[in-house]
């Protein structure tokens, strides 16, 4: 009994607090998407982020956007912002998707920057379902001519911590028709949970997608795949968010060089990182005046990382526009 | 403008000289110097041509282009199914790289930039002819590989002829064609019409099981109107209008469960030329518009998109002997187009002014021409284009043909204005071709042998690849890589006049290598790599028999294996085979014809994933009427 007590006791300081991206925050009306961030460039629900790039002279988008489209039957890239679940995961209305041709990135804010993730929902495309299923003009129906093809459509997903991309990866089919008992073949049509807690602490999450359908243009496959109700774990306030000083970086967004007035005695570690969480400079700010120069970086959000000699550390969002 | 005074210098002060002395020449060899009627552009000294009359294109009324380059000539034809979007590879070049011109008129997509060339129906030509080789002096953008032409002779002093030809055929098809034409002194015209519909629904065989290919029917409906007006002796008018309407349902891919897209195709081309004959000159102008719209419908996916483009042209040029040795062309083009569709920003607008002069001398039994040409395109010049051919006797019955020019292909108006990706930075591209070629003509009165090998080499920069640039997430058009082409041609050619006997055998070998010359990442390309769709052996052979009353021929080609946006796609052999008998019924003759296609039920594809039909055929009869007058 006194066991239990402690334990109580000690629950508090034991789990730590969980935050879920539903993206339920973000007005949307009903049946429709977002594909612009606007300014920020980023989407934010709960403790993530998730870039995007908007252009409005060509109408074009890419890495994430949020929708709440329920049709679910119309195949084809102008229904490209549908989940084939036909809305959100557990009944919500608001789900990301995102264009993935090349890798795309969720970033990992506030509380839950640099902590842990503890799982999310992942499901198809409407558009990459029914390309799997039954082909378009560019991309072939899984199975092939005959059937037997031993297609793929895989995800898999990394972290990124402390500016570099880890080994580590947790992948999932979100079609596999490798089976020999074709019967066995199958496109996700759910949402799905998938454990991201083997990844452990992390800066960002790094989404890729591959398929067996490739040709000289890279792959044919849609390169889409929804994703809802995100868990993040918080980080020990100890740690990172809760201690971050009152301290001033200038000029935001800035263009060739930044000003950062470290206002603490001891020396800090300034990592830089672009949107995906890749490092692209490292530097030690003393206290008082830093400056640093942009001069290599391209436009784009970038992360810095401010680690303390003690261990602790905390993010800042920097722009940089040219 | 500074470089086109500079042609036109070029033209004027080179060959000045001549000027005084033609005076003089003129006076004295009036009665014997006469100017070739047909221009120096199309004699293409140097380069290999292909020739096909109105009696060679007659045996083939029901077929197209696509089917003429395909059997009789060393080009690649990139067909997507039977009736289906059919383009050239030429030389290794891609569809963008071959110039199409009916009766002088450029009619490619300057969308596109190319031309769905199953949509010429040979049944609306007079004569067919092909220049091998790149010619950007003579003939412009997108000469590179080579240069198609179709052209409607003047009806003046023809018998009234009247014909009606009625086809039916495997896969529900069907085509009627009306032809009516008639010739006086002063006037002449012609009148043909052509309505065509199949289902296509063909079956085709994946692994053992079989398959019927399904939204695939076509319908196509042509009129074509030519008048000829000759009000003095040495001046002809002509009006040509040609208006097509197509329907095709574009079918699902091996690798596609259904599909339910429709693309619909309406042309008008329009030309007015009018030629004056003299004894030393040869004046030409020519007025010409197209318009053409592309709408494609696809109720799958709410897909509803329409193109469509209007080109103004006019032209002048003129010819001169100046004597028995030196001719001289010149001539000034202008080219207007406006172009819309939803992926543009606006309405595009494209000006092109180019001038080209050609000069030819002759000396003995060699001819030698020298070509530029220096064109303005919105403002933008355009590089100097120069070329020189050289023909050449040997003996009695060998000669050679040599050739050096400069050729380019303009960024389509998707190249320069789509969005995303278009990208109006983008520069022609462009390059050097050579060829050399060894003819060995040897003939009597009745039998005649004619062979060739030509051996070519073509460099290409600034090739146009829609590709993937570093941080920029849209595909986007661009100057990215080079391609060497260079092959060798070999022809052979009998036939033999006995009596009321015609025998014909024609055949012809191709290797060609067209290989990219940078590594790319997006495309993923390799250097030294052989483009895709460009198979490195082709080769044909015709056969044809008249006698009496029957005619008979067989065509048979190979075509090597290619590489493609996947799996290499293996080669394939394919035979077809015509049998026709005409029987005079009073004053009409009547014609049968049996065509069977793909003789050897070959299993093949000419594009991945984009099935071919078996063996099938077609049968028609002609009633053909020509008055005694």
């Amino acid at each position: 009994m006194k066991l239990l007590f402690l334990l109580f006791s000690l629950m508090p300081f034991l789990i730590q607090a969980q935050t879920k991206a539903d993206f339920e925050n973000i007005p949307l009306a009903n049946n429709s998407f977002l594909n612009d961030a606007g300014g920020t460039g980023l989407f934010e629900s709960g403790h993530i982020a998730l870039p995007n790039d908007y252009n409005a002279d060509f109408d074009f988008w890419s890495g994430w956007a949020i929708s709440s489209v329920t049709d679910n039957e119309t195949p084809g890239f102008l229904n490209q912002y549908s989940a084939i679940a036909g809305g959100g995961a557990e009944g919500t209305a608001n789900y990301a998707l995102t264009y993935a041709f090349d890798p795309v990135v969720i970033r990992l804010e506030n509380e839950a920057a640099g902590g842990a993730v503890e799982g999310v929902y992942i499901t198809n495309s409407t558009y990459a379902y029914f390309s799997m299923l039954e082909g378009d003009g560019f991309a072939k129906k899984f199975g092939g001519e005959t059937g037997n093809d031993p297609d793929f459509f895989l995800l898999q997903i990394q972290k990124y911590e402390d500016g570099q991309l880890h080994p580590e990866t947790i992948s999932f089919y979100l079609a596999d028709y490798r089976f020999e008992n074709n019967g066995a073949d199958y496109i996700v049509d759910e949402w799905t949970y998938i454990d991201l807690s083997p990844l452990g602490n992390m800066d960002s999450l790094s989404f890729s997608l591959s398929s067996s359908d490739v040709g000289i243009f890279g792959m044919n496959t849609p390169a889409y795949f929804c994703l809802d109700q995100l868990i993040t774990l918080d980080m020990p306030s100890a740690d990172t968010y809760q201690n971050k000083p009152s301290w001033q970086y200038y000029p935001n967004p800035a263009s060739n060089f930044l000003i950062l007035n470290w206002p603490e005695t001891n020396p800090a570690q300034l990592r830089v990182m672009d949107v995906n969480g890749k490092m692209m400079a490292s530097e030690k700010l003393q206290s008082g005046k830093n400056e640093i120069s942009l001069e290599p970086f391209p436009s784009g959000i970038y992360w810095m990382q401010i680690r303390r000699e003690n261990g602790s550390f905390f993010y800042e969002r920097l722009l940089i526009q040219k | 403008m500074y470089r086109f005074v500079c042609v036109f210098i070029l033209a004027v002060g080179v060959f000045s000289p001549l000027i005084g002395q033609s005076v003089l020449d003129t006076l004295v060899q009036l009665p014997i110097v006469t100017v070739a009627e047909k221009s120096l552009r199309h004699h293409s000294t140097g380069g290999k041509t292909e020739h096909w009359d109105f009696a060679a294109l007659e045996w083939r009324s029901f077929e197209t282009l696509a089917d003429l380059l395909q059997t009789e000539t060393g080009i690649f034809i990139k067909s997507y199914g039977l009736g289906s979007l059919a383009t050239t590879a030429f030389r290794g070049g891609s569809a963008g790289q071959t110039a199409v011109f009916w009766n002088g008129l450029p009619i490619q997509s300057p969308m596109l930039g190319q031309l769905d060339i199953n949509l010429l129906p040979l049944t609306f030509a007079d004569e067919a002819m092909l220049q091998y080789g790149g010619d950007g002096a003579l003939w412009g953008s997108g000469a590179v590989g080579g240069i198609v032409h179709l052209n409607n002779k003047p009806k003046l002093n023809t018998p009234f002829t009247a014909s009606l030809n009625v086809g039916l055929g495997s896969f529900a098809w069907n085509e009627q064609q009306v032809r009516v034409e008639m010739g006086k002194k002063k006037v002449g015209f012609s009148t043909r019409f052509f309505n065509q519909a199949a289902k296509n629904d063909f079956e085709y065989s994946i692994a053992s099981a079989k398959k019927t290919q399904s939204n695939a029917a076509l319908q196509q409906t042509g009129f074509l109107q030519q008048i000829n007006w000759k009000p003095r002796p040495n001046q002809v008018f002509s009006l040509h209008a040609w208006w097509q309407k197509s329907r095709r349902e574009i079918p699902p891919l091996t690798t596609q469960t259904r599909s339910e897209a429709v693309q619909k195709e309406d042309s008008f081309r329009a030309l007015l030329d009018w030629k004056r004959i003299g004894v030393q000159q040869v004046l030409f102008a020519r007025a010409g518009y197209v318009h053409e719209q592309i709408r494609y419908e696809d109720a799958l996916i709410n897909l509803q998109t329409d193109n469509r483009f209007q080109t103004l042209s006019g032209e002048v040029e003129s010819q001169w002997a100046w004597n028995k040795r030196f001719q001289l062309q010149a001539g000034i083009q202008y080219n207007y187009t406006t172009a819309a569709t939803d992926a543009y920003a606006d309405t595009i607008h494209r000006q092109q002014m180019a001038l080209f002069v050609s000069h030819r001398i002759q000396a003995g039994s060699w001819t030698f021409q020298v070509n530029a040409r220096q064109e303005l395109v919105d403002g933008q010049w355009i590089p100097f284009m120069p070329g020189i051919g050289l023909d050449g006797q040997l003996s009695s019955s060998l000669s050679i043909k040599a050739k050096a020019s400069r050729s380019y292909r303009l960024p389509t108006l998707n190249d320069w204005y789509w969005r995303p990706g278009g990208n109006p930075n983008l520069l022609p591209e462009r390059g050097w071709s050579e060829e050399l070629g060894i003819h060995w003509l040897r003939h009597s009165s009745k039998q005649s042998w004619n062979s060739s090998i030509t051996v070519f080499n073509r460099n290409i920069q600034d090739w146009i690849l829609w590709s993937l640039k570093e941080g920029q997430p849209f595909w986007s058009a661009n100057n990215i890589t080079a391609v060497w082409s260079r092959g060798l041609e070999t022809r052979i050619q009998w036939e033999q006049q006995q009596k009321k006997r015609h025998y014909l055998i024609k055949a012809g070998y191709d290797l060609i290598y067209s290989t990219n010359q940078v590594e790319l990442d997006n495309p993923r390309m390799e250097k030294g790599e052989q483009l895709i769709y460009t198979p490195l052996h082709q080769a044909f052979m015709l056969l044809q028999i008249a006698s009496h009353n029957w005619r008979f021929r067989y065509q048979h080609t190979y075509t090597g294996y290619v590489r493609t946006q996947t799996e290499p796609l293996p080669g394939y052999d394919l035979g077809d085979a015509r049998l026709s008998f005409s029987h005079p019924l009073n004053q009409v003759e009547v014609r049968f014809f049996l065509n069977i296609n793909n003789v050897w039920n070959s299993s093949y594809r000419v594009i991945e994933r984009h099935p071919m039909p078996g063996r099938y055929f077609r049968l028609g009869c002609q009633l053909y009427f020509q008055s005694q007058e």
